[in-house]
Protein backbone atom coordinates (compact mmCIF):
# COMPACT_ATOMS: atom_id res chain seq x y z
CA UNK A 1 0.00 0.00 0.00
CA UNK A 2 2.59 2.28 0.68
CA UNK A 3 4.61 1.38 -2.20
CA UNK A 4 1.71 2.45 -4.29
CA UNK A 5 1.40 5.60 -2.74
CA UNK A 6 4.49 6.61 -3.05
CA UNK A 7 4.12 5.42 -6.98
CA UNK A 8 1.31 7.91 -7.43
CA UNK A 9 2.96 10.89 -5.30
CA UNK A 10 5.68 10.38 -7.76
CA UNK A 11 3.62 10.35 -11.10
CA UNK A 12 2.32 13.54 -10.12
CA UNK A 13 5.94 15.18 -8.98
CA UNK A 14 7.34 14.00 -12.88
CA UNK A 15 4.02 15.71 -14.10
CA UNK A 16 4.57 19.08 -12.82
CA UNK A 17 8.93 19.04 -13.85
CA UNK A 18 7.50 17.68 -17.18
CA UNK A 19 5.51 20.85 -17.58
CA UNK A 20 8.64 22.89 -16.29
CA UNK A 21 10.96 21.23 -19.07
CA UNK A 22 7.75 22.66 -21.44
CA UNK A 23 8.45 25.87 -20.07
CA UNK A 24 12.17 26.51 -20.38
CA UNK A 25 11.73 24.99 -23.90
CA UNK A 26 8.70 26.70 -24.99
CA UNK A 27 11.18 30.07 -23.72
CA UNK A 28 14.20 28.80 -25.32
CA UNK A 29 12.21 28.79 -28.47
CA UNK A 30 11.11 32.45 -28.40
CA UNK A 31 14.50 33.68 -27.73
CA UNK A 32 15.99 31.87 -30.27
CA UNK A 33 13.63 33.23 -32.69
CA UNK A 34 13.39 36.63 -31.58
CA UNK A 35 16.91 36.99 -31.39
CA UNK A 36 17.09 35.67 -35.25
CA UNK A 37 14.33 37.99 -36.64
CA UNK A 38 15.56 41.25 -34.72
CA UNK A 39 19.54 40.55 -35.84
CA UNK A 40 19.62 42.76 -39.17
CA UNK A 41 20.71 41.63 -42.83
CA UNK A 42 23.78 43.06 -43.58
CA UNK A 43 24.29 43.52 -47.76
CA UNK A 44 27.36 46.12 -47.25
CA UNK A 45 30.06 42.97 -48.91
CA UNK A 46 27.21 42.78 -52.04
CA UNK A 47 26.46 46.55 -52.25
CA UNK A 48 30.43 47.11 -52.62
CA UNK A 49 30.84 44.04 -55.32
CA UNK A 50 27.72 45.73 -56.68
CA UNK A 51 29.19 49.52 -57.28
CA UNK A 52 32.52 48.13 -57.96
CA UNK A 53 31.09 46.07 -61.19
CA UNK A 54 29.05 49.57 -62.26
CA UNK A 55 32.53 51.58 -62.53
CA UNK A 56 34.07 48.61 -63.76
CA UNK A 57 31.83 48.18 -66.77
CA UNK A 58 31.82 51.67 -67.51
CA UNK A 59 35.74 51.81 -67.74
CA UNK A 60 36.68 48.76 -69.65
CA UNK A 61 34.84 48.24 -72.74
CA UNK A 62 35.77 45.02 -74.47
CA UNK A 63 39.24 44.48 -72.27
CA UNK A 64 40.12 48.41 -73.40
CA UNK A 65 40.35 51.07 -70.84
CA UNK A 66 38.50 54.01 -71.60
CA UNK A 67 41.01 56.49 -72.78
CA UNK A 68 38.83 59.62 -71.69
CA UNK A 69 39.51 58.30 -68.05
CA UNK A 70 42.85 60.48 -68.12
CA UNK A 71 41.23 63.53 -69.03
CA UNK A 72 40.01 66.33 -66.64
CA UNK A 73 36.79 66.61 -67.96
CA UNK A 74 36.07 62.99 -67.47
CA UNK A 75 32.89 62.61 -65.05
CA UNK A 76 33.03 59.33 -63.62
CA UNK A 77 29.25 59.77 -61.73
CA UNK A 78 28.16 60.48 -65.35
CA UNK A 79 29.68 57.97 -67.19
CA UNK A 80 29.08 55.21 -64.64
CA UNK A 81 25.58 56.43 -63.89
CA UNK A 82 26.25 57.29 -60.19
CA UNK A 83 24.04 59.78 -58.02
CA UNK A 84 27.35 62.25 -57.07
CA UNK A 85 25.35 63.47 -54.19
CA UNK A 86 25.62 59.84 -52.27
CA UNK A 87 29.27 60.22 -52.71
CA UNK A 88 29.43 63.43 -50.97
CA UNK A 89 30.37 64.48 -47.43
CA UNK A 90 29.07 61.72 -45.09
CA UNK A 91 28.59 59.44 -47.23
CA UNK A 92 27.90 55.47 -46.56
CA UNK A 93 30.00 54.47 -49.77
CA UNK A 94 33.74 54.94 -51.32
CA UNK A 95 35.60 53.59 -54.39
CA UNK A 96 38.71 54.23 -55.45
CA UNK A 97 40.29 53.84 -59.15
CA UNK A 98 43.86 53.24 -59.66
CA UNK A 99 45.66 52.67 -63.10
CA UNK A 100 48.90 51.15 -63.41
CA UNK A 101 51.30 50.97 -66.32
CA UNK A 102 54.95 48.99 -65.65
CA UNK A 103 56.68 51.93 -64.22
CA UNK A 104 54.15 52.14 -61.56
CA UNK A 105 50.57 54.46 -60.83
CA UNK A 106 49.69 56.72 -63.25
CA UNK A 107 46.48 57.63 -62.49
CA UNK A 108 44.24 57.64 -59.49
CA UNK A 109 40.51 58.88 -58.29
CA UNK A 110 38.64 58.55 -55.45
CA UNK A 111 35.38 59.43 -53.90
CA UNK A 112 33.29 59.17 -51.15
CA UNK A 113 33.89 58.62 -46.88
CA UNK A 114 38.04 58.29 -47.64
CA UNK A 115 38.23 56.50 -44.23
CA UNK A 116 37.31 53.34 -45.47
CA UNK A 117 40.40 52.63 -47.27
CA UNK A 118 42.12 52.23 -44.24
CA UNK A 119 38.82 50.63 -42.36
CA UNK A 120 38.74 48.06 -45.53
CA UNK A 121 42.62 47.27 -44.92
CA UNK A 122 41.56 46.41 -41.19
CA UNK A 123 38.93 44.26 -42.86
CA UNK A 124 40.65 42.52 -44.37
CA UNK A 125 42.66 40.64 -41.38
CA UNK A 126 39.77 40.97 -38.85
CA UNK A 127 35.74 41.04 -38.92
CA UNK A 128 34.65 44.11 -37.51
CA UNK A 129 30.60 44.30 -37.16
CA UNK A 130 30.25 48.06 -38.01
CA UNK A 131 32.79 48.64 -40.48
CA UNK A 132 32.55 49.06 -44.18
CA UNK A 133 32.19 45.75 -46.67
CA UNK A 134 35.04 45.99 -48.89
CA UNK A 135 35.59 44.84 -52.46
CA UNK A 136 38.77 44.65 -54.58
CA UNK A 137 38.77 44.15 -58.14
CA UNK A 138 42.46 43.66 -60.16
CA UNK A 139 42.43 43.13 -63.76
CA UNK A 140 45.10 43.25 -66.24
CA UNK A 141 44.05 44.91 -69.25
CA UNK A 142 45.12 46.91 -72.62
CA UNK A 143 44.87 50.76 -73.44
CA UNK A 144 44.34 51.86 -76.45
CA UNK A 145 48.13 51.89 -77.66
CA UNK A 146 47.81 47.91 -77.02
CA UNK A 147 50.10 48.65 -73.58
CA UNK A 148 49.68 46.13 -70.76
CA UNK A 149 48.09 48.38 -67.58
CA UNK A 150 46.68 47.16 -64.29
CA UNK A 151 43.40 48.70 -62.97
CA UNK A 152 42.23 48.07 -59.53
CA UNK A 153 39.02 49.63 -58.21
CA UNK A 154 38.54 49.37 -54.56
CA UNK A 155 34.65 50.03 -53.42
CA UNK A 156 33.21 49.69 -49.89
CA UNK A 157 29.86 50.25 -48.12
CA UNK A 158 28.82 51.10 -44.51
CA UNK A 159 25.15 50.91 -45.03
CA UNK A 160 22.66 49.44 -43.03
CA UNK A 161 19.73 51.53 -43.44
CA UNK A 162 17.63 52.79 -40.87
CA UNK A 163 13.87 53.40 -39.73
CA UNK A 164 12.69 56.85 -40.86
CA UNK A 165 10.57 59.21 -38.73
CA UNK A 166 7.32 59.94 -40.75
CA UNK A 167 6.86 63.83 -40.60
CA UNK B 1 -8.58 -17.68 4.26
CA UNK B 2 -10.41 -15.49 5.52
CA UNK B 3 -14.07 -16.65 6.89
CA UNK B 4 -15.45 -13.39 5.98
CA UNK B 5 -13.94 -13.46 2.06
CA UNK B 6 -15.36 -16.52 1.90
CA UNK B 7 -18.92 -14.88 3.05
CA UNK B 8 -19.33 -12.84 -0.52
CA UNK B 9 -16.60 -14.08 -2.86
CA UNK B 10 -19.25 -12.73 -5.74
CA UNK B 11 -18.82 -9.28 -4.30
CA UNK B 12 -14.80 -9.53 -4.23
CA UNK B 13 -14.52 -10.33 -7.92
CA UNK B 14 -16.92 -7.92 -8.70
CA UNK B 15 -14.96 -5.54 -6.57
CA UNK B 16 -11.59 -6.32 -7.73
CA UNK B 17 -13.06 -5.86 -11.59
CA UNK B 18 -14.55 -2.29 -10.69
CA UNK B 19 -11.24 -1.63 -9.78
CA UNK B 20 -9.55 -2.67 -12.68
CA UNK B 21 -11.31 -0.88 -14.88
CA UNK B 22 -11.26 2.69 -12.90
CA UNK B 23 -7.54 1.91 -12.91
CA UNK B 24 -7.43 1.84 -16.79
CA UNK B 25 -9.62 4.30 -17.61
CA UNK B 26 -7.57 6.61 -15.17
CA UNK B 27 -4.29 5.75 -17.22
CA UNK B 28 -6.10 6.27 -20.85
CA UNK B 29 -7.34 9.76 -19.68
CA UNK B 30 -3.56 10.73 -17.96
CA UNK B 31 -2.20 9.86 -21.35
CA UNK B 32 -4.62 11.67 -23.11
CA UNK B 33 -4.30 14.57 -21.32
CA UNK B 34 -0.86 14.49 -21.14
CA UNK B 35 -0.37 13.74 -25.32
CA UNK B 36 -3.35 16.75 -26.00
CA UNK B 37 -1.18 19.70 -23.71
CA UNK B 38 2.10 18.34 -25.32
CA UNK B 39 0.87 18.48 -28.66
CA UNK B 40 -1.24 22.01 -27.73
CA UNK B 41 2.27 23.16 -26.76
CA UNK B 42 3.81 22.52 -29.98
CA UNK B 43 1.23 24.22 -32.01
CA UNK B 44 1.40 26.98 -30.14
CA UNK B 45 5.18 27.34 -30.84
CA UNK B 46 4.48 26.66 -34.83
CA UNK B 47 2.19 29.39 -34.61
CA UNK B 48 4.43 31.79 -32.97
CA UNK B 49 7.65 31.17 -35.12
CA UNK B 50 5.74 31.05 -38.37
CA UNK B 51 3.83 35.00 -37.51
CA UNK B 52 7.25 36.06 -36.35
CA UNK B 53 8.52 35.30 -40.16
CA UNK B 54 5.69 37.34 -41.27
CA UNK B 55 6.90 39.68 -38.75
CA UNK B 56 6.62 43.77 -40.72
CA UNK B 57 9.52 45.13 -40.03
CA UNK B 58 11.15 42.17 -41.43
CA UNK B 59 9.40 42.43 -44.60
CA UNK B 60 9.72 46.48 -45.20
CA UNK B 61 13.80 45.95 -44.00
CA UNK B 62 14.31 43.03 -46.65
CA UNK B 63 12.15 44.58 -49.30
CA UNK B 64 13.68 48.47 -49.05
CA UNK B 65 17.19 46.26 -49.37
CA UNK B 66 15.84 44.15 -51.98
CA UNK B 67 14.39 46.81 -54.29
CA UNK B 68 17.99 49.16 -53.71
CA UNK B 69 19.82 46.32 -54.35
CA UNK B 70 17.62 45.89 -57.57
CA UNK B 71 18.12 49.59 -58.74
CA UNK B 72 22.11 49.33 -58.37
CA UNK B 73 22.48 46.64 -60.21
CA UNK B 74 20.72 47.53 -63.13
CA UNK B 75 22.53 48.71 -66.09
CA UNK B 76 21.70 52.02 -67.22
CA UNK B 77 18.10 51.42 -69.38
CA UNK B 78 17.39 48.63 -67.85
CA UNK B 79 13.73 48.12 -66.40
CA UNK B 80 12.64 45.12 -63.69
CA UNK B 81 9.74 43.72 -62.70
CA UNK B 82 9.13 42.58 -58.90
CA UNK B 83 6.68 40.54 -57.60
CA UNK B 84 4.78 42.68 -54.51
CA UNK B 85 1.98 40.15 -53.60
CA UNK B 86 3.32 39.68 -49.71
CA UNK B 87 3.92 42.95 -49.22
CA UNK B 88 0.56 44.22 -50.80
CA UNK B 89 -1.38 41.71 -48.23
CA UNK B 90 0.35 42.52 -45.47
CA UNK B 91 -0.57 46.02 -45.94
CA UNK B 92 -3.71 45.16 -46.38
CA UNK B 93 -3.97 44.03 -43.16
CA UNK B 94 -3.21 46.88 -41.39
CA UNK B 95 -5.31 48.86 -43.29
CA UNK B 96 -2.76 50.54 -45.19
CA UNK B 97 -3.14 52.66 -48.56
CA UNK B 98 -1.46 50.51 -51.23
CA UNK B 99 -0.28 52.81 -53.41
CA UNK B 100 1.85 54.06 -50.18
CA UNK B 101 4.00 50.87 -49.57
CA UNK B 102 7.26 51.70 -51.75
CA UNK B 103 8.61 54.93 -52.66
CA UNK B 104 11.74 56.92 -53.69
CA UNK B 105 12.93 59.28 -51.74
CA UNK B 106 14.74 61.00 -54.53
CA UNK B 107 16.48 64.12 -52.13
CA UNK B 108 18.04 61.12 -49.94
CA UNK B 109 18.28 59.11 -52.93
CA UNK B 110 16.48 56.21 -50.97
CA UNK B 111 13.78 53.52 -51.03
CA UNK B 112 10.89 54.28 -48.33
CA UNK B 113 8.86 50.50 -48.13
CA UNK B 114 5.79 51.21 -45.75
CA UNK B 115 3.63 48.67 -44.16
CA UNK B 116 1.65 50.52 -41.52
CA UNK B 117 1.61 53.97 -40.30
CA UNK B 118 4.60 55.73 -38.37
CA UNK B 119 6.42 52.85 -40.06
CA UNK B 120 8.94 53.16 -42.84
CA UNK B 121 12.42 51.98 -43.71
CA UNK B 122 14.88 53.52 -46.06
CA UNK B 123 17.90 51.96 -47.53
CA UNK B 124 19.88 54.39 -49.98
CA UNK B 125 20.90 53.75 -53.33
CA UNK B 126 23.85 54.85 -55.59
CA UNK B 127 22.39 54.86 -59.18
CA UNK B 128 20.77 57.96 -60.69
CA UNK B 129 17.48 58.72 -63.05
CA UNK B 130 15.51 56.06 -61.33
CA UNK B 131 11.93 55.49 -61.57
CA UNK B 132 9.09 53.00 -59.85
CA UNK B 133 5.44 52.41 -60.52
CA UNK B 134 3.46 50.00 -59.16
CA UNK B 135 0.54 48.44 -61.66
CA UNK B 136 -1.65 46.02 -59.52
CA UNK B 137 0.42 43.75 -57.99
CA UNK B 138 3.88 44.53 -60.01
CA UNK B 139 6.54 46.83 -59.46
CA UNK B 140 8.28 48.64 -62.31
CA UNK B 141 11.77 49.34 -61.69
CA UNK B 142 13.17 51.49 -64.30
CA UNK B 143 17.02 52.48 -64.33
CA UNK B 144 18.00 55.43 -66.26
CA UNK B 145 19.68 55.51 -69.38
CA UNK B 146 23.35 56.74 -69.88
Amino acid sequence: MNLVKNKKAAEKLISVWWFFVLFIIGLGIVLGVMIYYSAETVVKKVEAESLNQRIFDCLVDKGYLNPRIFEDSFDVFDNCGLNREVFAKGSLFYFKVSVYNEKGLIHENAYGDFSFEKNCQITEKIDAERFPGCFTRTMNILNTNEEKIKLVVLTASNQVGEKVSVV
Amino acid sequence: MNKKDNAFPHFKNNYNLLKCKKAAETIILENLVFWVLNIVFFVVMLIFVYNSGNNIIVQEQSYAKEIALIIDNCKPGMSVLLNMDALIESAKKNNFPVENIVKLDKKNNRVLVSLKQNSVFGFQYFSKDVEIKLNNNWLSIEVGKR
